[in-house]
């Protein structure tokens, strides 16, 4: 579904991504770990198409397609979702309304015809009951005043509503409390399927206890230093990320 | 025109067309005539003049119009009813290139006392609430347009609200500028007097049904006795090749409220300066803007909020969207006065920038002569917020509705705050219909 080769990226002229290479294929997760600032974020908002972001150098291919020259909006037309760590504010717009829009869109690309705001309201009934989410925030400008567990849990909500093939899923699980943690990633579990990939940045491994990673990557310093299953989050755990940048000392490259 | 006439001023070329056109009222017409000595001879300002730096009247001083009351049968729309406000829909004046139609304005369901009328009429008719104030309140130094108005008003708004008296209902003043082949100008009049212990809502609103060139020049008075409140929405919208250069001058009493909203969105130059003066104390005044420019538009707001006595606020949210090649200024004055202690004054000039050609001008002038005060104000010019941007895109959003959606969000608070409903609908299809006319954000970038 989607192959990174050799990904090489960077903002106002530093480098952040230094040759990131990564397969995810339909039906996997893919858990993305690593030190603060090591780049993960990065790695999501460039797929997802943040035009801040200069590619340098290597390629995103998605679905067999170049998404070098795609804009953002069309890449989630095409499936693409991300769960932002920092969800954005944005007034004057109710969340129905976004997500409708947003729906109908994709709907669009589809060659189905649009749901009106009644329709939208029936559709929207399973999503909320999955993500457990009381129907007044529907009526609320998009995360404006959400508390940052409410934020997270409206990402999910939006990326039930827009069911798509690649969620990249970026700190979901921080900020929200013990049960809706439960509750969230019961959602995320139930929306992932064998046509659906997704990739899941966090740092704890208590997330993974609830979504069973097929991959874990380390991401430091702009490359993926160790990859491996889903016990490797368990490994970091225990001994946090030197372990990783010790391991991997012994080639001379990282620093 | 002749060779002659293009020569001879614009303010006496348009006097000179305006002879006939004097009050019934023998002392209106003698403070006709005087305002009109007052012009005579007179330049149009400059851009060397300091408030007029960034509003050039070269273009103005060029045209030559014909009063708008002389064309005989215009081109009036069908269906110019349909501009009522529902709110409105039981007190309504509407003018017709300024001259004021009976046949569309409706005034039942007003309570006892109060008068919604044509200002000629009540002129003529001796009314000496409204003979007492014309003329009192719109006072500029160094402005022929006051004068202008003055000199060659005829038709107008009069609106009283006796003592104790509380309108829920907005009365709109309806000004249907019609689509004409030869250029016209207007001075409607408007004069609003609230007595103590009264409410009302007006809607002054503006539209051009064309895209011909006219000269819209209005002026309006408010006097607000104690304990008053006030509500007052203006809608400029006239046609794109307009010129709408207008006055407005508030006087608020102890204990009053006056709200001014005044959303500017068409005219090729519109220019409107505004003057609240804070009389007494516990007075409050609002003077909020909402201003979109596009295409070769400029749209400049001159305002002065004048504090002159203790205990007093004043809000000032000025917000304007420029596209295109448009320009918008805005130059806003505070005045706190000797005696102006405890006020609390607040301004703001938030400018959104959808085009790298467009420019904003912005200046804050604060005076403040007392020294108890808390006076804040800024002013920024930003674009579009690219997090927002980006989000909006993330989530499949095209670059059209992306524009739209964060335009509207950045006018809403001024939107929000216009206390009648179909205001506030019309105006979020003026802000979908100005993005519209945009380029997109990516043609752009
Ligand atoms: N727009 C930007 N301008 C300058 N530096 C940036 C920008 N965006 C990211 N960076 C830098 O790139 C590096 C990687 O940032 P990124 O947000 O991808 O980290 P992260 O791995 O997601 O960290 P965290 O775990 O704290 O979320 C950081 O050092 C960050 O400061
Ligand atoms: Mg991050």
């Amino acid at each position: 579904m989607l192959t990174i080769k050799n990904l090489h990226a960077e903002v106002e002229g530093n480098e952040i991504l230094k040759g990131i290479d990564l397969e995810i294929k339909a039906g996997e997760v893919h858990a993305i770990m690593g030190p603060n600032g090591s780049g993960k974020s990065t790695l999501a908002k460039i797929v997802a198409g943040h035009p801040s972001y200069e590619v340098t150098k290597g390629e995103i291919i998605y679905e067999g397609e170049d998404l070098a020259e795609m804009e953002p909006d069309e890449r989630a037309r095409r499936g693409i979702f991300m769960a932002f760590q920092y969800p954005v504010e944005i007034p004057g717009v109710s969340n129905s309304m976004l997500m409708r829009e947003a729906y109908n869109e994709i709907r669009k690309e589809k060659g189905l015809d649009p749901l009106d705001p009644l329709e939208f309201e029936d559709y929207i009934v399973d999503k909320l009951n999955l993500v457990e989410m009381d129907a007044k925030f529907l009526d609320r400008n998009v995360n404006a005043g959400f508390s940052g567990g409410e934020k997270k849990r409206n990402e999910i909500l939006q990326m039930a509503v827009l069911n798509p093939k690649l969620a990249l899923l970026d700190e979901t699980d921080s900020g929200l409390d013990i049960d809706a943690l439960r509750i969230v990633s019961g959602g995320i579990n139930k929306l992932a399927g064998k046509d659906n990939a997704i990739m899941l940045v966090t740092h704890y491994q208590r997330i993974l206890n609830y979504i069973t990673p097929d991959f874990v990557h380390v991401l430091v310093n702009g490359r993926i230093q160790k990859s491996g299953g889903k016990e490797l989050a368990l490994e970091l755990e225990e001994h946090g990320y030197e372990w990783v940048t010790a391991n991997t000392e012994v080639n001379g490259e990282a620093k | 025109m002749t060779d002659n006439a293009k020569e001879t001023l614009f303010l006496d070329r348009l006097l000179d067309r305006f002879d006939a056109a004097k009050s019934a009222h023998e002392k209106v017409a003698g403070l006709q005539s005087e305002a009109a000595r007052e012009i005579t001879g007179k330049e149009l300002p400059t851009t060397r003049h300091e408030e007029w730096k960034y509003c050039s009247l070269k273009s103005l001083n060029k045209e030559s119009f014909v009063p708008a009351a002389s064309i005989p049968s215009p081109n009036l729309p069908k269906d110019a009813i349909g501009y009522i406000y529902p709110e409105a829909e039981h007190h309504h004046l509407t003018f017709i290139n300024g001259v004021f139609s009976e046949a569309l304005s409706k005034t039942d369901r007003l309570p006892d006392g109060v008068i919604v009328a044509n200002l000629a009429d009540v002129l003529r008719d001796g009314n000496e609430i409204a003979i007492e104030n014309l003329g009192e309140l719109a006072k500029w130094e160094d402005d022929p347009f006051v004068p202008l108005n003055t000199a060659v008003f005829r038709d107008g708004a009069f609106i009283y609200v006796p003592k104790g008296v509380k309108i829920a209902d907005p009365i709109q003043l309806l000004f249907i500028n019609t689509e004409e082949a030869e250029q016209y100008v207007m001075a409607p009049r408007c004069l609003v007097v609230g007595d103590q212990f009264s409410e009302m809502t007006v809607v002054e609103d503006h539209i051009g049904m064309g895209s011909n060139v006219y000269f819209n020049c209005p002026v309006s008075e408010i006097k607000l006795a104690e304990n008053s409140h006030m509500t007052h929405v203006k809608l400029q919208r006239d046609s794109r090749q307009a010129y709408h250069i207008s006055r407005l001058a508030a006087d608020i009493s102890r204990d009053s409220d006056y709200k001014s909203y005044a959303v500017q969105l068409g005219s090729q130059l519109s220019r409107s300066d505004v003057k609240a003066v804070l009389t007494d104390e516990n007075t409050h005044a609002t003077l909020d803007g909402l201003v979109m420019v596009n295409g070769e538009q400029l749209s400049d707001t001159h305002s002065v909020m004048d504090h002159t006595m203790p205990n007093c606020t004043s809000h000032q949210l000025h917000k304007c969207i420029i596209d295109g090649n448009g320009t918008s200024v805005f130059n806003g004055k505070i005045f706190v006065r000797q005696d102006a202690q405890k006020t609390d004054a607040f301004q703001e000039n938030r400018n959104l920038q959808l085009s790298n050609s467009g420019t904003a001008y912005a200046k804050p002038q604060l005076e403040i002569f007392a020294d108890d005060v808390s006076c804040s104000h800024g002013a920024t010019i930003g674009q579009l917020n690219p997090e927002e941007v980006f989000y909006l895109k993330t989530r499949g959003l095209q670059d059209a509705q992306t524009r739209e959606i964060l335009t509207y969000g950045f006018a809403l608070d001024v939107i929000e705050s216009i206390p009648v409903a179909s205001i506030q609908k019309r105006l979020s299809k003026e802000v979908e219909k100005f993005t519209r006319e945009s380029k997109s954000i990516k043609e752009l970038a």
